[in-house]
């Protein structure tokens, strides 16, 4: 019983880091068909902004670092999607690739390849034990912080004039400016919430390992991104769905894989990602604006 | 164009115009001492890698990421097979048997490492033949993520993140331009053979390519494969002129590199792979002589590690924002140069617009 429960609150962990990742860049995606590799450059960004400000009262610091995220999606977008919005997607990606190799590198200017470390929140490195169940509270703040921001969110997206908006633009741009959708706005507005995703997932991910290097937000790209492309790129409860079937699908890995096969655990993972590509290409929430029309 | 030879002909003359390019570039190169011998042998190999890359993505129109795995493929192989038994016996000491007291030469192990990469290409190339578009270049990123997962953890093969030390004889200067001459042939009369012509229909217009009888899946899973087995060729290359490889050598960093080639060139044209990779190295080996600290006219510059890759992300930004279609705009050398056609002659009004088929509007909007 207690493996079953751990196991659960593992995939769950996971499964929310996935989420918080994939929905920042299904949110994107889905307006402006960016697949937004330089979200992970986002998650640096944060990371950095801790490190720097470690010395303030915890709660400025994490403050601080979504706001320092935000800013920085803003600033990318104006700076480097804006000019090419509407090209086509594999421009788009490789550009964003550009982005993230150009603030990747200009962090190394600043801070050297060396790691850093920060220890914000000494709560995150504490556990809970209930019922011979041990948790740590880094996994409960995790689940319910993801949480409560999915909630935020849907609710933004359904009860709130921008948040239709922004709805409306991802099922059809031409038509949602059409109908005085004001572009720059509703793209700007989609951006921050991204980085406010990446800006909690950053601090998250510095509470769990405590270091920070320029390469933290490589990892949770990729598996955001392809929790966005397992539930469907665009769809964001696809994103939601798709982040927890990758935590599930990690943790059970892990479980059952044998010991000289663990080192495996992401090559499995991307393998099995590139078959369900190829079994079902629009991913498990097809999104029928994004299929080609003839 | 008509049924003449004369689409092959212009071909071959483009042929022998970028293979002089690549030359003269390559003989500027060697002028400047060892340090800059090397940068040009890198070069040359990443203009066949390059070259290679240009077959699948520009003319099929499907942007690959997960090229550089096939590059991987070919260099392990080739470590694997050239390695001195002793080496191997230190390194590698798990070898399987059939493996143990392999030793091939240069040309044998380079011509294995393109065949291992063809061969896995076709197999990666079947399901992934059935995507389009995005879906597939992000299957791709799939495919390398795998296989640089895969080559840290195959211990017994690769020596995991260690990564593996090849000591031979690295290929001459001129080896390596005649395999980047052999590539740009073999590319442009890939692109001008029947194959060729309609993949590259299929990247104007998929749906109109099916209904003329183009089966796209067919065309795009060929040249995955040959440009596969040119990449693993450069694999085998690389490894021999570097030494020693570590799976992040065929990672995300020369992957960038190789796309920043293509993309700054132009993706749709062997000329633009060629232009495209001389530009970006040249720019690439004068940012690493900043990189190292200079003095320019009194003012000292301090050595700053990363400034190339930031000055080569920007180049790359640059060319995307403000060329989408790359310096060459996607054409070749031969449609820049007006063409004496008769058409030409009889519209003498209009000449520019008959120089060829109109540039691929990278930046147009998928519908």
């Amino acid at each position: 019983m207690t493996t079953v429960l751990q196991f659960v609150v593992d995939a769950l962990t996971a499964g929310s880091f996935y989420a918080l990742f994939a929905l920042g860049i299904a949110l994107i995606f889905g307006i402006m068909q960016l697949v937004n590799f330089a979200h992970g450059e986002l998650i640096m960004v944060g990371a950095y902004t801790i490190f720097l400000t470690q010395a303030w009262p915890w709660q400025a610091t994490l403050l601080m670092a979504v706001v320092a995220v935000a800013v920085m999606a803003l600033l990318m977008e104006r700076a480097a999607f804006r000019p090419i919005r509407g090209a086509n997607p594999a421009t788009l990606l490789i550009t964003s690739f550009a982005v993230s190799f150009l603030l990747q590198n200009v962090a190394q200017m600043i801070f050297t390849t060396l790691p850093k470390s920060a220890d914000v929140v000494p709560l995150f490195r504490s556990s809970v034990t209930v019922g011979g169940l041990t948790v740590g509270w880094l996994s409960v703040v995790t689940i319910l912080a993801t949480a409560v921001l999915l909630v935020a969110l849907a609710l933004f997206m359904t009860r709130t004039r921008a948040g239709v908006q922004m709805r409306a633009a991802a099922e059809d741009f031409e038509m949602a400016r059409l109908c005085g959708v004001r572009s720059n706005r509703v793209i700007a507005s989609a951006f921050a919430i991204g980085g406010l995703l990446a800006g909690v997932g950053a601090i998250l991910l510095v509470g769990q390992t405590g270091g920070i290097s320029l390469g933290i937000g490589l990892t949770p790209v990729l598996f955001g991104f392809t929790a966005a492309a397992i539930g469907g790129l665009g769809s964001l409860p696809g994103a939601v769905v798709g982040g927890y079937v990758l935590g599930v699908a990690t943790a059970l890995l892990q479980q059952l894989l044998p010991y000289e096969l663990a080192g495996y655990r992401d090559a499995f993972l991307f393998a099995g990602v590139f078959a369900l590509m190829a079994l079902r290409p629009g991913g498990l929430f097809r999104v029928a604006a994004l299929s080609p029309r003839v | 164009m008509t049924t003449s030879t004369r689409p092959w002909l212009r071909a071959g003359v483009l042929a022998a115009v970028l293979c002089a390019l690549v030359a003269l570039a390559t003989l500027l190169g060697t002028l400047g001492g060892p340090r800059l011998d090397r940068a040009t042998g890198i070069a040359l190999i990443m203009l066949i890698v390059v070259v290679g890359l240009k077959i699948f993505v520009g003319d099929s129109g499907i942007f690959s990421f997960g090229h550089v795995a096939f590059m991987g493929v070919g260099a392990y192989t080739t470590a694997i097979v050239m390695m001195a038994p002793a080496q191997r016996a230190f390194q590698l000491p798990e070898l399987p048997g059939f493996l143990a007291d392999l030793e091939l030469s240069a040309f044998e192990a380079a011509l294995l490492s393109g065949v291992v990469a063809a061969v896995f290409a076709l197999l990666v190339s079947l399901p992934l033949m059935r995507l389009s578009g995005l879906t597939a270049s992000l299957a791709t990123v799939a495919l390398l993520i795998t296989c640089h997962s895969v080559l840290q953890n195959a211990d017994r093969f690769t020596r995991g993140s260690g990564g593996l030390i090849l000591i031979v004889e690295p290929p001459a200067l001129l080896t390596l331009l005649v395999c980047a001459c052999v590539t740009i042939v073999a590319a442009l009369a890939f692109r001008q053979s029947r194959i060729g012509l309609r993949l590259a229909a299929s990247r104007e217009d998929e749906v109109a390519a099916r209904a003329i009888g183009v089966r796209v899946w067919w065309e795009r899973g060929i040249a995955f494969v040959v440009s596969a087995f040119v990449l693993g060729v450069a694999g085998s290359l690389f490894v021999r002129y570097v030494g020693s490889i570590n799976p992040d050598s065929f990672f995300l960093s020369l992957t960038f590199t190789a796309i920043a080639m293509l993309v700054v060139g132009g993706l749709t044209s062997v000329s633009g792979a060629v232009i495209g990779t001389i530009v970006v190295s040249v720019a690439l080996e004068v940012l690493r002589v900043i990189e190292s600290g200079v003095t320019i006219g009194g003012l000292e510059i301090p050595s700053r590690s990363g400034l190339a890759s930031v000055g080569l992300a920007l180049v790359l930004l640059g060319v995307l924002l403000l060329r989408p279609a790359g310096i060459t705009g996607g054409r070749e050398l031969s449609e820049l140069v007006p063409r004496r056609s008769r058409r030409a002659e009889q519209r003498p009004a209009e000449p520019d617009a008959r120089t060829g088929p109109p540039p691929v509007p990278v930046g147009a909007v998928e519908e």
